[in-house]
């Protein structure tokens, strides 16, 4: 293209797309809460933090399968479950915690709150993390992914509670 | 400045696979997207809004069920919504919905729309959108689903792996750019976007989306930016030069810009250095539409080292 015809036309096409922005829609969000105010759970630094990852290794042991293998089954990324695992810090995808709530057939919704992606969390959920967790770390815990905590948190993250 | 998330592999692959079987099953794989067609397909009806028809909304609200039970209870919940945040789309999952600014352009909103069918292709948004009424989602999350629908709107828009493969037959450039933006029938700024984004590529190219470089950054009343500014890396370009700040690069593109104030106005060579910190040559170009200056920046290779006798 020719030196004139190309800053004609770059000019042309300029005053076309003009005005342009790059924007994200959001979905419906509720503007009552306001969302940038709301601790994660990692935030809350209660026992909480820890009940996801403590959820989804015990989940694992319960079914003796490896962190390789339950990605590999649940179609996760490997590095995004071990982190979860290990880290209370850490906010696994959104894929993640859908996959696995999936697999364990818990409600992702519930999941979502425990992973500390959605928030505020249920008081008698938050209540029942913080029973799982402390019965699963404390000196009297049952024997890897045999806990009958562990029973009750998954009675708990069903959606009929 | 906003910059471009990737996502994990297992979340492109998954999408993209979505992506796939909707315009596979849909059968129209030539540009432009008929985005008309993948709504009737997907069942999706298409509202444009106006400033007054938030009001009217406000007294026919309670039969627009959003997804919470608020909505009763607030009736002017969807109004406030779209103001509150000055959204300029909204997907109504229940309703099989999509509301969209009337006052955008024609291609501003091809892109709200596709980036909403996105959040109704994507099944792990739904029990977002249909979440329980007293929660609402952390920032982190917000962050990664709209991304997600970003990403997925891009696919959907650019026929997935059509584009990269002319965008690939092309020489990177801002006329590379042009070119398929007017084949794909999409704004200049997703091509720019989805160009510096190219998937398997090894060449770092970094794109911006901002103010004219020649023009001082305009404050709000409250101290905060009035417009958001696109940093956008390809991978190569953020796993290599991790360490290039993006209001340091701005600084340097002004050196070469014009006083031009539509089309291109300037064009010219920087050094980056790698997080090495050994140098780089990049060719940068930078192109103004009135409103916003498109830059892309892409890798030529290292500066020669001149070795003493």
């Amino acid at each position: 293209m020719d030196p004139s015809r190309r800053k004609e036309w770059q000019t042309r096409i300029a005053r076309v797309d003009s005005d342009d922005e790059l924007a994200d829609g959001l979905m419906v969000i509720d503007p009552a809460v306001a969302w940038q105010s709301l601790p994660s759970t990692a935030e809350a630094g209660h026992e909480e933090s820890f009940a996801f990852g403590t959820f989804v290794f015990q989940m694992r042991r319960r079914l003796g399968l490896s962190a390789k293998k339950l990605a590999a089954i649940a179609d996760v990324e490997i590095a995004d479950l071990v982190r979860s695992e290990s880290d209370p810090k850490h906010m696994p995808e959104v894929r993640t915690v859908y996959q696995l709530a999936r697999f364990f057939e818990v409600s992702n919704a519930k999941l979502l709150q425990v992973a500390g992606l959605a928030g505020p969390m249920d008081p008698a959920l938050r209540s029942e993390c913080a029973r799982f967790v402390k019965e699963c770390s404390g000196p009297t815990r049952r024997a890897f992914g045999k806990s009958p905590a562990l029973t009750k948190f998954v009675t708990a993250l069903t959606d009929e509670m | 400045m906003i910059k471009n998330r990737f996502l994990s592999a297992k979340t492109a692959l998954d999408i993209d696979k979505r992506v796939d079987r909707l315009l596979r099953d849909y059968g129209n794989t030539r540009p432009p997207l008929n985005l008309y067609g993948i709504r009737q397909h997907l069942g999706l009806e298409l509202r444009l809004y106006m400033d007054d028809y938030l009001g009217s909304m406000r007294r026919r609200v309670s039969r627009i069920r959003i997804s919470t039970l608020r909505t009763y209870r607030r009736p002017a919940l969807l109004a406030e919504t779209i103001r509150k945040f000055d959204l300029s789309a909204v997907y109504l999952p229940e309703r099989r919905r999509i509301l969209v600014d009337s006052s955008l352009p024609e291609k501003k909103r091809r892109w709200h729309v596709a980036h909403e069918i996105a959040h109704r292709l994507i099944p792990w948004h739904d029990d977002l959108a249909y979440g329980d009424n007293r929660h609402t989602l952390s920032p982190e999350c917000q962050r990664q689903i709209e991304s997600e629908a970003n990403f997925a709107a891009g696919r959907m828009l650019f026929l997935g792996n059509r584009f990269d493969e002319e965008a690939r037959s092309f020489h990177p450039s801002i006329e590379s750019v042009l070119e398929l933006h007017r084949r794909f029938g999409n704004t200049i700024t997703t091509t720019l976007y989805r160009l510096v984004e190219l998937p398997a590529t090894n060449l770092p190219m970094v794109g911006m989306i901002t103010r004219h470089p020649l023009r001082k950054p305009a404050i709000d009343p409250a101290g905060g930016p009035t417009r958001r500014e696109h940093f956008i890396r390809s991978r190569a370009f953020e796993r290599r030069f991790g360490g290039v700040r993006e209001d340091d690069l701005l600084r340097e593109i002004a050196g070469y810009c014009t006083g031009n104030w539509i089309g291109l106005v300037g064009e010219g060579e920087l050094i980056l250095a790698d997080d090495n910190g050994v140098r780089h040559r990049f060719q940068f170009q930078t192109f103004f539409n009135s409103y916003d200056a498109l830059t892309l920046g892409v890798h030529a290779g290292p500066v020669p080292v001149t070795v003493g006798a």
